[in-house]
C-alpha cells in the first residue's frame, strides 16, 4: 500500500486552477521531492496531503485514510514560519510545541518531553541551539530547529514545504545529508524550488507546474528544466559534497 | 513617604487601596506578558474602552430600577467578556478587517457607558472615578470580587502556560498538531478581559492599557523567556502601583494618573538599562 496515495486531483483558488489531473503515490520510505516554479502547486499540493485543503476533484489518502485523520503521524515545516525575532522562547521550546496534542495535560513540559526535544535537536545536529533565543539564530539555525519541531513527535511521514529557502548552500547541502540520514524510517517529502538542493539522497523528483510529471533523479537536465519553468535556466552544479558522488548527470 | 506609611497604619480604605494593587499585579503581570508577546495589546484597550458600557449599565439599573445588588463592577466583568467574544470571532471567522472592529468595538462600549450615565440620575463624580480610577474607593466586597477574578486569571493562564505559549508563538502551527487554538486564543482575550477589568479599579479604564503592557514590556527587556517575563512584570507591577499610591497620597494628586506616569518612566529607565544587558543569549 501506497503511504500517499493521490487520484485525479483537481484543485483550485477560487475558480483559479492551480492543479490539474494530479496523480501521484509515494511509498513508504521514499524521499521525494516537489520541485517546480513558484504559483505552480507545491504548497497547494502539501497542504491537500496535511489535509488542510480539500480538493475539488478526485481523492487524497495518506496511510490509507483522509489526510486530517492521520496529520497526527505527520511531521510538517510550514513554507512560512514565525519570525518575531523578541518572541521569548527558546529553541529548545519550540522544538518542544511540536509535542503539543500529544496527551498534553496541564502545567509545564515534562522531563522525558524535554529529553525528545533535545534529541530531535540533535539529530538535526542543532542541540547546542537549545537553550539560545529562537529569535535570534540565523535563518539556517531556525530552519533546523523547526525541522526538529516537526520530528519530534516521531512523525513517520515529513513534510517539508522549502526547507533551503533561508539557507546557505553549504548549509543546504548539510540539511540534505542530514534528511537522507532519517531513511528508510521516515518518509520525506521536500517542497523546493530550487533544484540545486535536489541532492543524491533524493529517490525520485516531482515536478510540478499545475499538472505533475515524475522523474528519476537522473534525468534532471536543462531541457527538462526549461520546460518545467517555461524559460531556459543556466544549471549551477553544487558540487560541495564530492565524497556522496556529486550530481547525477 | 513616612507621611504616607503612617497613614496607611491608621487608615482602613488605604490598607483596602493597596491590597486591591497587589491583586491587580499579579493578573497584571502574567496576562499583560501574552498580551505584549501577543502583540494584542490594542485588543486590549478596546476592551478596556468597551468596559463602560457595562459599568453605566449596571449602575443605571442599580439606581434607577432598583438592582441594588448589582455593582458597577459585575457589568464591567460581563461587558469585557461580550467585547473579548465578539473582537475574537471575527478576528477568528469573519472577513473583516480586525482593527477596524476594535476601533467599533472600542467606541461602541464607550457611547453606550456614557449614555446610560446620562440616563442615571446623580454625580458626575462616578464617570471621572469609572474613567480615571479611585483605588482609595475599593471596597471589601470589591476586594474579594477581585480575589476571585484573580484566583480564575492565574490558574487558567499557569496551568495552560504550554497551549498558551504555543498559540501565542504559532497559532497555524498548534492548530496543525490538534490543539484546539481558536479556543485557547478566545480563552487568552476572556483573561485579558477579566485581567483589564482588576486592573481598572486600580487606574480607571482609560488608563489601564498602560498598566497591562508596560511592565511586560519593561521585563522583557530584561528576559528572553517568558516565565521569567511574567515573574518581573508581576514584582514590578506591584512596585509600581504601591510606589504610585505612596507618591500620589501626600500632595493629593490622583493616584491612578501617577500609577500610570511612574510605570512610563520605568519602561523609559529599562530601555536604557535593557540596553546594557542585551547582548545575552
Amino acid at each position: 500500500m501506497a503511504l500517499i496515495d493521490i487520484k485525479g486531483v483537481d484543485f483550485a483558488y477560487n475558480g483559479r486552477p492551480v492543479l490539474a489531473g494530479v496523480d501521484l503515490s509515494v511509498a513508504q520510505g521514499e524521499f521525494l521531492a516537489l520541485v517546480g516554479p513558484n504559483g505552480g502547486g507545491k504548497t497547494t499540493l502539501v497542504k491537500l496531503i496535511l489535509g488542510l485543503l480539500t480538493p475539488q476533484k478526485g481523492s487524497v489518502r495518506v496511510f490509507g485514510q483522509a489526510p486530517a485523520k492521520v496529520r497526527r503521524r505527520m511531521g510538517y515545516l510550514p513554507q512560512h514560519a514565525p519570525v518575531d525575532p523578541s518572541f521569548p522562547v527558546s529553541a529548545l521550546e519550540v522544538v518542544l510545541m511540536g509535542l503539543m496534542g500529544m496527551g498534553s495535560g496541564l502545567g509545564l513540559w515534562r522531563r522525558e518531553q524535554k529529553r525528545a526535544a533535545l534529541e530531535a535537536l540533535d539529530k538535526l545536529e542543532a542541540a547546542d541551539l537549545a537553550d539560545r533565543s529562537f529569535g535570534r539564530l540565523s535563518g539556517g539555525q531556525r530552519q533546523r530547529v523547526l525541522i526538529a519541531r516537526a520530528l519530534v513527535a516521531g512523525p513517520e511521514l515529513l513534510l517539508l514545504d522549502e526547507p533551503t529557502a533561508a539557507v546557505d548552500p553549504r548549509g543546504g547541502v548539510d540539511l540534505m545529508n542530514i534528511l537522507a540520514g532519517l531513511q528508510p524510517k521516515v518518509t520525506v517529502v521536500l517542497v523546493t524550488h530550487d533544484l540545486g538542493f535536489v541532492s543524491p539522497a533524493v529517490s525520485r523528483v516531482a515536478c510540478i507546474n499545475q499538472s505533475l510529471s515524475i522523474h528519476p533523479t537522473q534525468v534532471i537536465n536543462g531541457s527538462l528544466i526549461s520546460e518545467l519553468y517555461g524559460a531556459p535556466v543556466r544549471m549551477v552544479r553544487h558540487d560541495h559534497d564530492l565524497e556522496h558522488g556529486g550530481h547525477h548527470e | 513617604m513616612s507621611e504616607f506609611l503612617a497613614a496607611v497604619a491608621g487608615h482602613a480604605f488605604l490598607q483596602q487601596a493597596l491590597l486591591a494593587g497587589a491583586l491587580a499585579s499579579l493578573a497584571c503581570g502574567v496576562v499583560g506578558a501574552y498580551v505584549v508577546v501577543k502583540r494584542i495589546s490594542y485588543i486590549a484597550g478596546a476592551i478596556a474602552h468597551s468596559v463602560l458600557g457595562g459599568m453605566g449599565l449596571a449602575r443605571y439599573l442599580a439606581v434607577v430600577h432598583g438592582w441594588g445588588w448589582l455593582h458597577p463592577l459585575h457589568g464591567a466583568v460581563a461587558a469585557a467578556l461580550v467585547a473579548a467574544g465578539v473582537i475574537g470571532l471575527v478576528s477568528l471567522h469573519a472577513r473583516q478587517r480586525e482593527d477596524t472592529i476594535i476601533g467599533a468595538v472600542w467606541a461602541v462600549g464607550m457611547a453606550t457607558g456614557v449614555v446610560f450615565i446620562a440616563l442615571t440620575p446623580g454625580y458626575d463624580v462616578q464617570l471621572m472615578s469609572y474613567l480615571f480610577g479611585n483605588i482609595l474607593m475599593v471596597t471589601p466586597e470589591n476586594l474579594w470580587l477581585m480575589a476571585g477574578l484573580d484566583l480564575v486569571v492565574l490558574g487558567a493562564a499557569l496551568l495552560l502556560y504550554r497551549q498558551l505559549l504555543a498559540v501565542c508563538f504559532d497559532q497555524e502551527f498548534a492548530r496543525l498538531r490538534g490543539l484546539p487554538a481558536d479556543f485557547y486564543y478566545l480563552l487568552l482575550l476572556g483573561l485579558t478581559a477579566l485581567t483589564v477589568v482588576l486592573l481598572s479599579t486600580v487606574v480607571g479604564i482609560i488608563l489601564v492599557i498602560a498598566l497591562l503592557t508596560l511592565p511586560a514590556a519593561t521585563a522583557a527587556n530584561f528576559f528572553r523567556r517568558l516565565g521569567p517575563i511574567m515573574a518581573l512584570a508581576t514584582v514590578l507591577c506591584l512596585g509600581i502601583t504601591w510606589g504610585g499610591l505612596a507618591l500620589s497620597y501626600g500632595p493629593d494628586l490622583p493616584a491612578g494618573a501617577i500609577i500610570v506616569l511612574l510605570a512610563g518612566a520605568v519602561y523609559l529607565v529599562s530601555l536604557g538599562l535593557g540596553r546594557l544587558v542585551h547582548n545575552r543569549g
